[in-house]
């Protein structure tokens, strides 16, 4: 074959074939080290699957051989944007084997880091959704209003990500009083950048062109996937843990639900943006009826939960994050199995993603909000 | 008309976005420049963790436990005990800190009830070789001389809180 | 000296001077980009090579791509590969030539300038093309598909636009395009024939909201995923100059050139310019990036009817006096 006729049929072969990409591990919009097996025609996406375990860490594994507080800190580096509701997650389920009961002002401190840990968590989702479609100066924006949450959060647990904070039975110190003024600041700053968020991204007529009507999930199908957190809310559905089957002391804060109509990516990002205010008046709520009193109540230093099992969850940024704790009443967990709310969503992706375009696959993804250290564990 | 209004809208929400990134312009940067400019660490700030000293004799405040190293679940900590003298004080022989696994989680330093280990604001803990990143006992007493009080040190009684937060410089 | 050897040497220095500027010009403009989306993101830039702004920092970075290894992939087609950055190069290059940047500063009047920018500003796809096939990577190829079909579609209005000056004007020369300015700018006569031009100029140019070839977030890098040193440099260099030359037909075709009042006509010229770049900018830092079909459809079913339209009304207009 001469060179011509060998260029033709390449050419040939290019045009008819169906091109199998890999996206990832290493790609700007795999937020991590997802690979999706891509098969596209042209522009369209005929299959995408996703292809997990590049970030394993055997987290399960490990659990089994740590002792009940040395888990704590472990369980930051699963979904390390939201470190509290991870840790919170796992200490309810000690406190619920052990029959403990928390001190009020530890659940409140709670209650406002977590909630805090959700805004931090969709301020960089916001950020790096408005990076996948192509707009870079949103991210930095939010960013910068995440730096002095950040701030926030090392003044009061000593670190930026990984905070071992939560302990089991409270937390690990009391919220400095220099907290609060700055949280106040903080929390009007949120507030300003959500609405600039609002004006600048979401209302914006290719942001729209690019996320409405793009990866429906209808609600049966999200159902029939389990998916939760605001994943399942922008399908309409209103069902948030917090609400739903309140946990800690959620049932004494007034907070609406955000649910969208079509299940779209648009609608999934209005959900996030608007439980960022909703996380704020929660915030809010607990400040002012923050309760005196201690922080951590009695634990002994060896910590032996009586053999037995329990599954608790929470609702993380990411939906519902469940702990499943089989103890045989040693110093370590016999199980620990974590739902991880990411991985669960993920799942969906093929169905949503199937027949939409390469640059619409992209905006699928994104707005699954995943986060491969809790995919893949 | 549809199609009218609907680019006319775009349009409009293009201007705001327009309007938006101005009024961001005229603001300052918010760069820290590091490393010429610093960031202000909380005293609770969780960098290494450093060996305590008293501040009188310049002892280290070690009495060679071993708590620390039974707590720390990446076994980052390595102690021995010095054979008790003549004065019949607990000292540690040695007592090496492998950055390299550490992970800064601090349980060290709040399980240590004698006040001799704390977290100390260092950040910087790069190193070029793996060596680089184990810290024998004399370089952690020397990291953390700067330190007075055990920062990790569990919650105290309401009241004690104003002296609370040891690390500061 | 004999006069043809004259001549070719003085054509030799001009396109010398020609080569420098563009160059210079382009890594200006680089600098210039970081600065803009620094400042719009509250960041502050480059600021330690060339303090206090940081203005040597492109060079240095053109300097430190000339250093690098040369990399060509294995499954590469080495021809295209190695000659698709120097087209684009060209390309841009070629444009300069029939930009007045003052009363006689220009390389060569031609009677067709306008034709020959049309023409030359379409080469470009050639190039890109030839990077995303050379480069054997399915990023690029895709890349390089979409910026085909953008060019396509944006080219026609593009040159709509600019013809409805040209009926304005009675002439195709750049020169007398500006002198036609000298009462009134055409971008006041012709607000729409503008906004098509600048719409279809950022989609040929590639620039957001239209940056889909080189989307990074899909595509990684799109044609350019496999090109690093120097080629990639070149890339870089060839996309500002372009950026450069559209906007100085810009200003020449719409903002009446080099024309103002008390500065120097340079000086005027460089204005206009600096400022339709500017704003190309801060667009780039605002917007989204739209999709391949929603960017076809822009341009065939939007901007193609309006640039019709607009001249249409603006032949009659002429012709009836
Ligand atoms: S540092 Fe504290 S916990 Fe560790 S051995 Fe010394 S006294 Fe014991
Ligand atoms: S900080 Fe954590 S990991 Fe590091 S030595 Fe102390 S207990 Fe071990």
């Amino acid at each position: 074959m001469t060179t011509a006729e060998k260029t033709a049929t390449q050419s040939e072969e290019v045009l008819e074939q169906v091109l199998t990409v890999n996206f990832g591990p290493q790609h700007p919009s795999t937020h991590g080290v997802l690979r999706v097996v891509a098969r596209i025609r042209g522009e369209y996406l005929q299959d995408a699957e996703p292809d997990l375990g590049y970030l394993h860490r055997c987290f399960e594994k490990i659990a089994e051989g740590w002792t009940y507080p040395q888990i704590v800190p472990l369980t930051d580096r699963l979904d390390y944007l939201a470190a509290i509701t991870n840790e919170w997650a796992y200490v309810l389920a000690v406190e619920k084997l052990l029959g403990l009961q928390v001190p009020e002002r530890a659940e409140y401190i709670r209650v406002i880091v977590g909630e805090l840990q959700r805004i931090l968590s969709h301020l960089l989702w916001m950020g790096a959704y408005a990076l996948d479609l192509g707009a870079t100066t949103p991210f930095l924006y939010v960013f910068q209003e995440r730096e002095r949450l950040y701030d926030l959060m090392q003044l009061v647990t000593g670190a930026r990500m990984t905070y071992n904070y939560l302990r089991i039975g409270g937390v690990k110190r009391d919220l400095p009083p220099e907290f609060f003024p700055l949280l106040e600041k903080a929390l009007d700053n949120v507030l300003k950048v959500a609405d600039e968020y609002q004006a600048l991204v979401l209302e914006n007529v290719i942001f729209q062109a690019r996320t409405k009507g793009i990866g429906v999930l209808p609600p049966d199908l999200a159902r029939q996937y389990a998916i939760s957190g605001p994943m399942l809310r922008g399908s309409g559905v209103a069902w948030d843990l917090r609400r739903s089957e309140p946990y800690s002391v959620y049932d004494r804060f007034d907070f609406a639900v955000p649910t969208g109509q079509n299940g779209d990516c648009y609608d999934r990002a209005v959900c996030r943006v608007e439980e960022i205010r909703q996380s704020a008046r929660i915030i809010r709520q607990a400040v002012a009826g923050l309760p005196a009193g201690e922080v951590r109540a009695k634990v002994p230093a060896a910590i032996r939960p009586p053999a037995g099992e329990v599954y608790t969850a929470i609702e993380s940024p990411r939906g519902e994050l469940g702990v499943y704790l089989v103890s045989d009443g040693g110093p370590q967990p016999y199980r620990l199995k974590w739902r991880a709310p990411s991985f669960v969503n993920l799942q969906v992706l093929p169905e949503i993603a199937r027949g939409a375009k390469v640059a619409d696959f992209i905006a699928i993804l994104g707005s699954i909000d995943i986060i491969l250290g809790e995919v893949d564990r | 008309m549809e199609t009218v209004t609907a680019i006319l809208k775009g349009g409009w929400s293009i201007l705001v976005g327009l309007g938006i990134t101005f009024r961001r312009m005229l603001r300052p940067p918010v760069t820290l420049r590091y490393p010429e400019e610093r960031p202000e660490l909380p005293p609770i700030y969780r960098g290494m963790p450093a060996l305590l000293s008293d501040p009188e004799t310049g002892e280290l405040r070690c009495t060679a436990c071993g708590v620390c190293q039974r707590t720390c679940p990446l076994e980052a900590i390595h102690m021995e005990p010095a054979p008790l003298g003549p004065d019949k004080k607990k000292r540690p022989a040695s007592f090496t800190l492998d950055m390299g696994r550490c992970m800064v989680c601090g349980l060290c330093a709040e399980a240590c009830a004698f006040n001799a280990l704390t977290m100390a604001g260092r950040y910087e803990l790069a190193g070029y070789t793996r060596q680089d990143l184990i810290f024998s006992l004399e370089e952690l007493a020397e990291i953390g001389r700067g330190y007075r009080e055990n920062n990790q040190a569990p919650p105290r009684p309401a009241g004690a809180r104003a002296q609370d937060g040891g690390g500061v410089q | 000296m004999s006069k043809p050897l004259l001549e070719l040497l003085i054509a030799g220095i001009k396109f010398a001077l020609v080569l420098g500027f563009v160059s210079v010009n382009a890594l200006f403009l680089i600098w210039l980009e970081r600065k803009v989306s620094a400042r719009i993101q509250n960041r502050m830039g480059p600021i330690y090579v060339g303090r206090p702004q940081g203005w040597l920092q492109t060079a240095a970075d053109a300097l430190k791509l000339l250093t690098k290894e040369d990399i060509i992939p294995a499954g590469a087609d080495r021809l295209t590969f190695v000659v698709a950055p120097a087209v684009l190069f060209t390309s841009a290059v070629l444009l300069f030539v029939v930009i007045p940047f003052g009363p006689g500063l220009i390389v060569r009047d031609l009677k067709l300038g306008v034709a020959y920018a049309a023409a030359v500003s379409g080469l470009a796809v050639i190039s890109l093309v030839m990077a995303g096939w050379g480069s054997n990577n399915k990023y690029s190829l895709v890349g390089a598909l979409r910026s085909a079909s953008q060019m396509i579609s944006y080219e026609v209005s593009l040159i709509l636009a600019m013809l409805s000056v040209v009926i304005l004007a009675g002439s195709l020369s750049t020169v007398e395009i500006v002198e036609a300015q000298s009462r009134i700018w055409f971008i006041a006569l012709q607000p729409l024939g503008f906004l098509i031009y600048f719409i279809a100029l950022l989609a040929e140019l590639n620039r957001a909201p239209f940056d889909l070839p080189e989307a990074e977030s899909e595509l990684v890098a799109g044609y350019n995923t496999e090109y690093s040193g120097m080629r990639w440099a070149i890339f870089f260099l060839a996309e500002y100059a372009n950026l450069f030359a559209g906007s100085a037909l810009a200003v020449t075709l719409f903002l009446g050139g080099w024309q103002g009042p008390w500065l120097p006509p340079v000086v005027w010229f460089f204005l206009k310019t600096f400022l339709v770049i500017v704003v190309a900018m801060w667009l780039r830092w605002t917007l989204p990036r739209v999709r391949p079909d929603q960017l076809t459809s822009l341009g065939w079913k939007l901007l193609l009817p309006a640039a019709l339209v607009n001249l249409g009304v603006t032949g009659f207009l002429v012709l009836a006096g």
